[in-house]
C-alpha cells in the first residue's frame, strides 16, 4: 500500500561536515576560475551592416574558417556569432588592446557552435588563466543573444 | 564656384551620425565625449570602423582595431591623421598637422 514514507534521518557527523566542506571549497575554486560574459544585438542591426558593408564587413568581422564553416550567413546567423564574439570579449574584461574580431572565431562543428580562439586573442586568454570556453547562443526574429563561459584549469 | 573642402571633423561627425547609432545627439557631444557612453555598441562600432574607411580610403591596420580609438571624435581624427592619407584630405580639414 503506497503511502507516505519518512524522509531518511541526515545523520550529521563530522566525516559528513568535512565532505561538505571539501565540496564548498571545490566550488569555490571552480568559481574563481569562471568567467562568464554575455551579449544581446538586434537582428535588424547586422541586416543593415551586411546591406551596407556585403563582403567587407564579413571578411573584416569573421574568418574564413567561420565563413566555411558557417551553415549560413543569415542576418540572423550572424548576428548570433557576433554576439558569442562579443560575449568572449566580455568573459575576458575590458582589454584596451588591438583585437581582430576574426581571431575570436565561431566554428560551426557536428556537436554545436564552439569558440576558437587565434593570435592575441588566444594570447590574452592565456594570461588570464581560460584553458576551456563553452557558448550557448539563443535568436528570435528580432533578437540574437550568446552567453559565454570561460574556464581555467581545473 | 568649387564649394569649400569639409574638415575632417565634420566628414568623421556625418560617419559617427550615419552609423554610430547613438543615443544622445551627436550635435551637443564635445569632441573628446565617450561615444561608448552616448549609446554607441561595438557592432555599431565596427561598422563606424567600415564607413570611416570608405569615406577617407584608408584601411585600419590592427594595431589600431582598439575600442579606445573609436572611443571619441578626438580619438578618430588622431588615428586618421596618424595614417598616410592623402594630400587633399589632409587640406580639407582644419585638423591637418
Amino acid at each position: 500500500m503506497g503511502g507516505y514514507q519518512r524522509e531518511p534521518k541526515i545523520e550529521y557527523t563530522a566525516a559528513a561536515h568535512l565532505r561538505g566542506a571539501t565540496v564548498l571549497t571545490s566550488l569555490a575554486r571552480l568559481m574563481a576560475k569562471l568567467r562568464v560574459g554575455i551579449d544581446i544585438i538586434e537582428v535588424d542591426e547586422v541586416a543593415e551592416s551586411l546591406g551596407c558593408f556585403g563582403d567587407g564587413y564579413l571578411h573584416r568581422v569573421f574568418s574564413d574558417a567561420e565563413l566555411d564553416s558557417a551553415d549560413d550567413v543569415s542576418p540572423k546567423d550572424v548576428a548570433a556569432r557576433f554576439a558569442a564574439k562579443e560575449a568572449a570579449m566580455k568573459a575576458m574584461g575590458d582589454l584596451d588592446e588591438p583585437l581582430d574580431w576574426r581571431s575570436i572565431e565561431v566554428i560551426s562543428t557536428p556537436e554545436g557552435r564552439q569558440l576558437r580562439l587565434t593570435g592575441r586573442a588566444a594570447e590574452s586568454a592565456y594570461e588570464l588563466g581560460v584553458r576551456r570556453w563553452s557558448i550557448s547562443t539563443s535568436v528570435t526574429e528580432r533578437y540574437a543573444l550568446a552567453v559565454v563561459l570561460a574556464a581555467g584549469e581545473s | 564656384m568649387t564649394p569649400a573642402p569639409r574638415s575632417i571633423d565634420s566628414r568623421i561627425r556625418d560617419v559617427v551620425q550615419d552609423h554610430g547609432r547613438l543615443s544622445a545627439d551627436l550635435m551637443e557631444l564635445s569632441e573628446n565625449a565617450d561615444l561608448y557612453e552616448a549609446g554607441m555598441t561595438s557592432h555599431a562600432s565596427v561598422n563606424l570602423m567600415l564607413a570611416l574607411e570608405n569615406e577617407f580610403d584608408v584601411e585600419f591596420p590592427d594595431e589600431l582595431l582598439t575600442r579606445s580609438v573609436f572611443s571619441s571624435i578626438e580619438s578618430i581624427k588622431r588615428a586618421l591623421l596618424g595614417l598616410h592619407l592623402s594630400d587633399g584630405i589632409r587640406n580639407g580639414g582644419e585638423g591637418s598637422t
